[in-house]
């Protein structure tokens, strides 16, 4: 099992830029083909409020990921020169190749010593970003500057009823140092389950086509196309009634503490209902386990995490010493989970991105 | 209140907004799973737990990695559903 103890690496700030325009489910449900009575449910029971997206095709993962890095660095006192690696976590890079990251490298004024690339993870993407990070930092590095996110709303067809009304925009920068510090991480693959959360088309495997490009009316009743995600919600449902609860058990466990040592509980936002259980199911209230995020903002995928810290406890992170279990789910299928100790970061309000 | 009544208030709550004409009227004969949609599914999931806990004053896990699935769900009927709770009672 991947399991990692680190003892020389923390979090100094965390910045998230959410898209420009936000949307509300009342303005889009008649999009989705939503009545009255359906609308009603899906407000209620799924949370569906509002969302923020890029109201441009021009925005990219990129420009989200630049606006908060460079407030991250400015609000910390860092020049982007003394970055020694640049990670970047994303499901919609600006060009298939080569690596944002290496183009953020050259936006961001870094060096051409910087080690750039990019990670292809979604909802556990930032807990593997961060890994990586805390990882260069015990090698030897001393600063790197990890950046998340999507533009999901470029991946998720605009008339698909069950995922697009779910999905909201948004890029966060994280800067990692090397301080002692304790964390402990616990990460998780099972491709067996690789076609529950998936964008089937645009790979080798399936190449982009006429037939990849034609909208369709699926088994579930959503309209998608063969280049969008698609999201089996029984099968994500399933696994993670399964996985969630015991990953917490197995990383407490891991790194000697009890819950009632961990300040906030920062999952990975994917839907009110995921939330809820979890909550339940371990015992720790909303007080400790913030699950707003998904109606304010929509579900950031690899940046919910960072998102809710920058959206919801801004002024907790930015005051204090905390002791955080992050922990994120999803497309991969891929799940993992840590702890780690944070102190006064620079951690202000989510922003959206200016045009 | 017992578990039956406990899982006929639930059904009855969860179609106030599903509207839907057989669970109207339900019996433990009556079909569940295939008469809800996978929201209103996690619907009955949530005022199950949450009027368990009321009356037992302890969370009990209804969801597992069977519930949506069609032939494995505990959820098929009223009745299977009354039975599957007791169940996790007396297990």
């Amino acid at each position: 099992m991947a399991k990692l103890h680190f003892k020389n690496a923390s979090i100094r700030g965390i910045v998230t830029t959410v898209g420009d325009k936000k949307v509300t489910i009342d303005e889009e449900a008649s999009k989705f083909g939503y009545d009255e009575k359906l609308l009603k449910r899906v407000k209620k029971s799924m949370g569906f409020n509002s969302r923020y997206v890029v109201s441009s095709e021009d925005i990219c993962t990129s420009d989200l990921c630049l606006a908060s890095a460079k407030k991250l660095l400015s609000g910390c006192n860092i020049e982007a020169k003394s970055i020694d690696a640049l990670l970047m976590v994303t499901q919609t890079p600006d060009y298939k190749a080569p690596s944002t990251a290496i183009i953020l490298q050259d936006r961001l004024g870094c060096s051409t010593d910087t080690i750039a690339y990019d990670i292809n993870l979604g909802c556990s993407g930032f807990i593997n970003g961060l890994m990586s990070a805390y990882s260069l930092i015990e090698s030897g590095l001393n600063r790197v500057l990890l950046c998340v996110g999507d533009v999901a709303s470029k991946f998720a067809y605009e008339k698909d009823k069950n995922l697009t009304p779910l999905m909201g925009d948004a890029g966060s920068a994280i800067l990692i140092e090397k301080s002692l510090s304790d964390s402990y991480f616990i990460l998780h693959s099972d491709g067996s389950g690789y076609e529950h959360l998936i964008i089937p088309a645009g790979g080798c495997r399936y190449p982009c086509n006429e037939e990849a490009l034609t909208p369709k009316e699926r088994g579930d009743g959503s309209i998608r196309r063969d280049v969008d995600m698609y999201m089996n919600g029984a099968e994500i449902f399933n696994f993670t009634i399964k996985v969630v609860p015991k990953m917490f058990d197995e990383l407490l466990e891991f790194a000697g503490k009890s819950k009632d040592e961990i300040d906030y509980f920062v999952l990975h936002q994917a839907n009110r209902y995921i939330l809820q259980n979890i909550s339940k199911r371990i015992g720790v209230g909303s007080d400790r386990l913030p699950m707003e995020t998904v109606s304010t903002y929509g579900n950031q995928n690899s940046a919910s995490i960072p998102g809710t810290i920058n959206g919801f406890l801004s002024d907790k992170y930015s005051s204090k010493k905390v002791t955080s279990l992050f922990a994120g789910f999803g497309i991969g299928l891929s799940w993992g989970a840590c702890i780690v100790e944070s102190k006064n970061i620079f951690a202000p309000a989510i922003e959206q991105y200016k045009i | 209140m017992d578990i039956e009544s406990i899982v006929y208030s639930a059904i009855e709550k969860i179609n106030q907004d599903l509207g839907s004409e057989v669970l109207k009227n339900p019996t433990n004969e009556t079909l569940l799973f295939s008469e809800l949609d996978s929201m209103a599914v996690l619907d009955l999931i949530l005022e199950l737990e949450e009027a368990l806990q009321e009356i037992k004053g302890e969370y009990i896990q209804i969801a597992s990695q069977d519930t949506m699935d069609p032939n494995k769900t505990p959820f098929k009927s009223v009745g299977s559903t009354i039975e599957y709770i007791k169940g996790l009672f007396d297990g």
